[in-house]
């Protein structure tokens, strides 16, 4: 079993004002744990800091033993990192760039890191295209190559921020199913704002926004907080003002021309209303919503 | 509004509101602002001569040189970007998807561009204009404010130069889509400019030069070259043909850069962003991934690790860097660059030199330099950014590697990067030296000057730019920080700031000799390079610490993270570093300061104006004449040890009672360990400056003679801030009377002669010689206030196996332990004027024997073994000068003519009494290629140099006005002679014309006043190349014979005369003598007075007579003009003058004799054969400005 990370009010506030991290605390034991949260929310500043790429303004961060913002050294020993917004050196080939990166990390002796390399790239498909140039590859295979990288040294924390964004979904079922095998024996840290990601993969997620943690947890047990709780309506696109006003709206989406709407209540809001069966997608919203108007009041 | 002024107000918007231009534009205002008033305006600038502040030269050329400099950048950065900035951010599609039609678009992004930066480069004329308003100018030297000169350089140089620019590189980056090529573009404009400038030197191609050069700066140069210092202060706006052109061509060359843009720019999403994704097989079916856990595999740990990822990495960014495409094409063009310069260099002045090892070292010095300079500069961007710029710094920055890494290794690639062109040029140059057919290449020194004078130097600027880059963290201040460095590493000599140990890299001078290897510069060179390394070496470690590293990047945030690392481990080294770059420091200090002097060029000055005003009251006091030295001169070249001991005669030839004696040195490093006057007490010592007053117990009466005893000593311990000395050398010592000699009374040649200087010191206004007719100054010679006539006798010692020689004849020879003696004695009286020389020498004798049979002459040449090239010429001409002089003007007075070669610390050669210093790079190694009717400057040197023991050491003129048309012109004419007898007189119309060139663009560099012939002050372009030219002219006019009968008349007259000595008027009367009455008036425009022509050929026309005879005629114009000493012309008419017409076919005189002529008029002559050219004065006998005009092709008609 693998050492558990853990985060102790992490704060950070950066130089034109945003507090990006205010006070955040978990505790990731190995296996996968999901970051959901909003566009802003602080995602990124969190797994760059657990990274060791920028340092917070207070907390600690331990990987087991490790304080990992004393021995950042020691972290990127045993890190494996997808960034989510990286490039590649266009005019390199897969092969060169996973060995170089390979030479970098200390993986295997020169003899061993031939292999390594080559069982990597067939784990994530490339093999076939390792000699091509960087620059001609797809988004889904240069975030293939992305996982690659992490994977070298066979890492002990793994973070992954944003991998699924603009891939197509069988890019995306490949990623994923790349990610479960691994995530069993280390952390696995899937920062994402795509709710089904951490559906299906997750055993353990936190929501983040505004930089405080909102919701820590079993995806499981937080669907059951929701058990009998969550109803649906469809109403006319008209009536949505309305209806915001009244009841408690967890969220609204376009449904063939008419607007669905979910609703949060202990009893059933209304007749007209059906019980809907409750989804992590309704324990994301449901979360921050009641964060809105905790903060508006 | 039409589309192009929508695009064209956005543009102009969007960079108004660009902070990097108004940066520009602050900088063009402030480096045109200082330059102008910092120091009186800097050199080159202004601030020379007579040359006014803000003369509309200064202005013109300060504005092009800066606008070049800047424009590049400036250029690249903003106008080359218009249209490919906005593919690069993606948005091009956006304007595309408008009604947006692509010529508007382009010219309007192109024009909003180039305007603005106009504009701010337009702030040079205002920094320019503003500064030289400032009131703390020196007021005497401005002229009065114009605006002209500003339009001029704004509008004919300033802002074609831009557009040319601005269309070229926007026109590159545009169709390829890529900012790089425009990079690419620009380089290869410099390689045009560089090009150009092996034919400026030239002078059948500066034609070629003036038209070519893209910046019109060798244009201007051109048009201006013959300016004088009248014209440079007054003349706003030249317009030349070749201005025409130049503007013309280039200008046309950007307008069809930019309509193949607007007609082959695409107008559709460029190729990148439609470069199609490849689909990899397999990715259609859902393949399911290999499920088995990861492999393990060892983990590298500490060291082993280290070195593996230090080795990736230098593989990496080496394999990166050298693929890179600006790397090829700076790695070409600077191969090309220095392919050019190897020809430039060996090809100068229309003589060849063979391309010894040490020149080509120099070549590859000179024309790498630059290539270097951008790879440094340009790639520590490149690299510092590289990670940033392909977005894969996440990755990188958390892998476990030690930040140390990635900064060493993107060094290691910078400087193998520059190693390579360094060895791209060394092959190219040793190609080079075997396709010319010199094969004695010297491949370690190629490696030696490379690795420990080359790049040394480059490392601590390349990690200056790493450092910058790393440190400031945005590229293009980090460039503009490393613009700021060089700016101040030239800009702190020129304002007094000499020493090395302030100025980053700053390293002293090192000039290899083949005689002497680095000899006394390596030692300062070495201790320098250690101390910049090991600064260059805390920058590294600075950078290390400031490595940015993840996302984090606020200045404050990356502080607190250096004071973190600095903790570990590295505040040991960075202390233990700059403990021992200070140690080394205080160890240059104590060397340079104390062990030796450093004297900036202003205390240097300060003390010659000591000197002035604390004894110029002296002057002229009765002293006593040296009459006999006999020197005991110990030599220890390779301790660079020297100790001359003497005894001294000197006699009271004044007529009255002395009763002190005024003892001066030129050199305050010579030791006095000895001075004996018998009855003498010193009463006032100078200490600094070397002026001693003794007073002397008995009076000495006239006719009274005192035997001096003197031991001067000089040593070297150290080494100094930069080697000045190099009289006392390992091999190749060379000392003169000058300095290891007492002196009697104040010595008026050292004082301060550059008149602004006197007058920022408050010194009077100087005359620069005595004035002709002073005939206080006539009792001597120009060599010696103090001696003329002496008898001579020397002892020298020297290294075993070294020879030494000191003017006389060697009358013993023997050895004392490890040293070899040699005694000269000469046997007739010579001036006070010579020479000791000691070296590892090969000799090379020979006889000659005069025509009559009188005695014979030896004829010496001690040479550097490997120097022994031109040796055999050496002698010829020698032997050719003889044959000639002891012919023409008198006997010889020696028995023997010695050459003896000195290292190339000084590239002149003299004549002592039979003997004549020469220096290495003069002539030794020259190469002259005389099927292509090259100047055979062996010949000329060797010639001239002889002809001085007759035209300064038979007769010598008084120390006034003229003196040197005695000494230097009647050389030059002797020269001129040996000569025409040795390669006839087809061998010196080449000649001439440089003699041409040089005087008429010289004179343009004069200081204070030109001088007439006649009266000529010690002014080289008047003595040597006005003098050439008006002596083969009289020649011409009046016949050699009348002429050297006029010579040998005054020679006899003055030979060996005691003073008063004679001056250049009493030659003159000699030469009017021989001139008939109908060409006084030329001998009165040669010698009395300066006098210019524009002769020109206007048209001229041959026609077929039936009798099968040419009648051609010749319309041409005659026009002169006399100039003042400030180069103010006044043109005058022409009357009753005898000028050379001549008829050619080809190179071939068929007619050529003298007309008279009355101003403007037609020849009409009858020839025999069909004339190809004909023309006026065609053989340029008189000055004439504008040389290439005096012939014209003819025009065949019916």
């Amino acid at each position: 079993m693998g050492d558990e990370l853990r985060l102790a009010h992490l704060c950070k506030t950066y130089a034109n004002g945003v507090r990006a991290l205010d006070g955040v605390s978990l505790r990731i034991p190995p296996g996968m744990f999901g970051l959901l949260g909003p566009n802003g929310a602080g995602k990124s500043t969190l797994m760059r800091t657990i990274a060791t790429l920028q340092d917070p303004d207070e907390g600690t961060i331990t990987l087991g033993d490790l304080d990992v913002l004393k021995s950042k050294e020691a972290v990127r020993r045993v890190l494996g990192y997808l960034p989510q917004d990286f490039g590649l050196y266009p005019s390199v080939d897969a092969l060169t760039l996973l060995d170089h990166f390979a030479a970098l990390k200390g993986v295997g002796t020169p003899r061993e890191r031939k292999g390594i390399v080559q069982d990597l790239l067939q784990r994530v498909n490339l093999w076939e295209v390792r000699k091509k140039k960087l620059g001609s590859y797809s988004g889904g295979m240069r975030q293939r190559f992305g996982i690659a990288q992490a994977l070298l040294g066979a890492p002990r924390l793994i973070i992954v921020d944003e991998p699924t964004a603009g891939l197509d979904p069988q890019e995306r079922n490949r990623f994923l199913n790349l990610l479960a095998e691994i995530g069993e024996q280390v952390v696995v840290i899937l920062s994402t704002h795509i709710v089904e990601d951490v559906a299906d993969l997750c055993t353990r997620m936190a929501i983040l926004a505004g930089g405080r943690v909102l919701l820590e947890g079993e995806p499981a047990s937080a669907l059951e907080a929701l058990a009998g709780k969550t109803w649906k309506k469809v109403i006319e696109r008209a009536d949505l003002p309305h209806a915001s006003a009244e009841y408690d709206l967890i969220s609204n989406r376009m449904f063939g021309g008419r607007t669905l709407i979910h609703v949060f209540s202990e009893v059933r809001p209304g007749p007209e209303f059906d019980p809907a069966e409750a989804s992590l997608e309704d324990v994301y919203f449901t979360t921050l919503a009641r964060r809105t108007r905790e903060g508006v009041a | 509004m039409s589309q192009f002024g929508v695009v064209l107000r956005f543009e102009l918007a969007f960079r108004r509101n660009s902070i990097p231009l108004w940066i520009f534009a602050g900088l063009c205002f402030l480096v045109a602002f200082l330059s102008i008033t910092i120091d009186q305006g800097m050199t080159p600038f202004g601030g020379r001569g007579a040359i006014a502040i803000n003369a509309p030269v200064v202005v013109t050329e300060m504005m092009l040189v800066y606008c070049v400099l800047l424009g590049f950048p400036i250029v690249t950065g903003f106008v080359a970007t218009a249209v490919i900035r906005d593919q690069e951010l993606g948005m091009q599609s956006l304007f595309m998807a408008t009604p947006l039609r692509k010529i508007p678009y382009l010219a309007g992004r192109f024009s909003g561009s180039f305007l603005a930066t106009s504009l701010a480069v337009a702030m040079l004329a205002a920094g320019t204009a503003f500064g030289s308003l400032m009131p703390w100018l020196d007021h005497e030297r401005l002229v009065p404010f114009s605006l002209a000169p500003y339009g001029y350089a704004l509008g004919v140089l300033v802002v074609p130069n831009l557009f040319f620019l601005g269309s070229v590189t926007f026109a590159v980056a545009t169709l390829t889509g890529r900012q790089i090529y425009a990079y690419v573009a620009l380089l290869g404009l410099l390689v045009v400019y560089s090009v150009s400038s092996a034919f400026i030197d030239d002078l059948d191609h500066d034609f070629i030069a003036a038209v070519i050069d893209p910046f019109a700066m060798r244009t201007y140069g051109f048009a201006i070259r013959y300016w004088t210092t009248a014209e440079m202060n007054s003349v706003a706006a030249p317009w030349t043909p070749e201005l025409a052109i130049n503007r013309l061509l280039w200008v046309g060359v950007s307008v069809a850069a930019l309509l193949i843009t607007a007609v082959r720019a695409p107008w559709a999403l460029s190729s990148r962003e439609r470069r199609t994704k490849i689909d990899p097989p397999g990715t259609s079916e859902s393949t399911t991934p290999v499920a088995s856990p990861l492999p393990s595999s060892t983990a590298l740990t500490g060291l082993r690790h280290a070195r593996e990822a230090f080795l990736a990495q230098t593989r990496f960014e080496i394999r990166g860097l050298l693929r890179s495409i600006p790397f090829v094409v700076i790695a070409l063009f600077c191969i090309g660059n220095v392919l050019a310069a190897s020809f430039g260099f060996i090809e100068q002045l229309g003589t060849e030199t063979l391309p010894v090892t040490h020149l080509m070292v120099d070549v590859i010095a000179g024309a790498t330099a630059l290539f270097v300079l951008i790879v440094l500069v340009f790639y520590a961007g490149e690299l510092v950014h590289q990670e940033r710029k392909h977005r894969v710094d996440e990755l990188f920055d958390a892998l476990p590697v030690p930040s140390w890494i990635p900064l060493a290794t993107k060094l290691i690639a910078m400087l193998l990067g520059i190693f390579v062109l360094f060895l791209a040029s060394a092959t190219t140059v040793m190609i080079f030296q075997v396709a010319k057919g010199y094969t004695a290449i010297e491949g370690g020194l190629y490696l030696r000057d490379i690795l420990l004078v080359q790049m040394p130097q480059w490392f601590m600027l390349a990690v200056a730019a790493l450092a910058a880059q790393v440190v400031i963290n945005h590229k293009f201040l980090g460039y503009g920080a490393m613009a700021l460095l060089f700016a101040m590493q030239s800009a702190l000599p020129a304002l007094d700031f000499e020493h090395n140990i302030y100025n980053y890299a700053g390293l002293p001078i090192v000039t290899y000799s083949d005689m002497n290897g680095y000899g006394p510069y390596s030692a300062p060179r070495a201790a320098f390079s250690v101390y910049w390394l090991l600064a260059a070496f805390v920058l590294v470690l600075l950078a290390e610490v400031f490595w940015v590293r993840g996302k984090d990047t606020p200045f404050r945030r990356r502080l607190t993270e250096v004071r973190r690392r600095m903790q570990r481990g590295r505040g040991v080294a960075m202390t233990v570093l700059v403990v021992a770059w200070l140690g080394a420091g205080g160890w240059i200090l104590y060397n340079t300061l104390v062990l030796n002097t450093y004297r900036p060029s202003d205390e240097l000055e300060d003390r010659q104006a000591l000197y002035e005003n604390e004894y110029k009251r002296y002057e002229g006091l009765p002293q006593p004449r040296i009459v006999a030295v006999d020197l005991d001169a110990a030599l220890y070249p390779y301790d660079r040890k020297l100790e001359v001991r003497g005894t001294l005669r000197a006699v009271n030839e004044t007529g009255q009672a002395l009763r002190e004696l005024h003892v001066c040195g030129s050199d305050p490093d010579v030791k006095i360990a000895a001075l004996d006057i018998p009855g003498a007490t010193l009463r006032h010592d100078g200490g600094d400056v070397p002026y001693r007053i003794y007073d002397l117990a008995e009076p000495l009466l006239p006719a009274q003679a005192l035997e001096i005893e003197f031991d001067f000593r000089k040593s070297f311990s150290g080494f100094p801030n930069e080697v000045t000395d190099t009289s006392i050398v390992a091999n190749g010592t060379f000392i003169h009377s000058g300095v290891w000699l007492p002196h009697f009374g104040y010595d008026r040649n050292a004082e301060l002669t550059e008149p602004n200087k006197r007058r920022d010191r408050g010194l009077p206004k100087r005359e620069r010689m005595a004035k002709i007719d002073d005939t206080s100054a006539h009792g001597n010679t120009m060599l010696a206030q103090d001696s003329d006539w002496i008898e001579f006798d020397a002892t020298v010692s020297t290294a075993a196996d070294q020879i030494a020689i000191a003017p006389g004849y060697l009358t013993r020879e023997w050895r004392e332990g490890e040293r070899r003696f040699f005694r000269y004695e000469m046997d007739r009286p010579m001036l006070n004027f010579w020479a000791i020389l000691s070296a590892r020498y090969e000799v090379s004798r020979d006889t000659w024997v005069p025509r009559d049979g009188g005695d014979p002459v030896a004829v010496e040449i001690f040479f550097h073994p490997a120097h022994a090239f031109n040796v055999e010429k050496m002698k010829t001409a020698t032997k050719a000068s003889l044959d000639r002089f002891t012919r023409v003007f008198s006997p010889y007075q020696h028995r023997q003519v010695r050459i003896i070669e000195f290292p190339k610390y000084a590239s002149f050669a003299q004549s002592f009494p039979n003997t004549i210093p020469y220096s290495e790079n003069l002539g030794f190694i020259a190469n002259p290629n005389l099927d292509d009717d090259e100047i055979d400057y062996v010949v000329y040197v060797t010639a001239h140099e002889v002809a001085h023991q007759w035209w300064a050491h038979q007769a010598i003129g008084a120390n006034v006005q003229g003196a040197t048309l005695l000494s230097e012109s009647l050389a030059q004419y002797s020269a001129l002679c040996v000569m025409e007898d040795m390669y006839g007189e087809d061998a010196l119309p080449r000649f001439l014309r440089h003699e041409l060139n040089r005087y008429l663009g010289r004179r343009s560099a004069e200081d204070i006043e030109e001088k007439t012939l006649l009266l000529v002050e010690n002014q080289q372009y008047i003595h040597y190349n006005k003098g050439s030219l008006v002596f083969y002219a009289l020649k011409e006019y009046i016949g050699e014979e009348p002429l050297n009968e006029a010579l040998r008349t005054f020679l006899s007259e003055v030979a060996f005369q005691e003073p008063p000595f004679t001056v250049s008027t009493d030659l003159y009367v000699h030469l009017q003598k021989a001139t008939p009455a109908r060409l006084q008036y030329l001998l009165e425009d040669m010698f009395e007075k300066i006098t210019l022509y524009d002769n020109r050929a206007l048209s001229a026309k041959a026609r077929h007579r039936d009798d099968g005879k040419f009648e051609l005629s010749l319309e041409v114009q005659v026009k002169k003009a006399y100039a003042d000493g400030k180069g103010v012309e006044t043109e005058t008419p022409v009357a009753g003058e005898w000028i050379e017409v001549g008829a050619y076919v080809d190179e071939r005189p068929i007619y050529l004799e003298l007309h008279r002529f009355d101003g403007n008029a037609t020849v009409e002559l009858v020839l025999d054969e069909a004339p190809t050219k004909a023309g006026i004065d065609p053989r340029n006998l008189l000055i004439d400005r504008g040389p290439d005009d005096n012939r014209k092709a003819v025009e065949l008609v019916d």
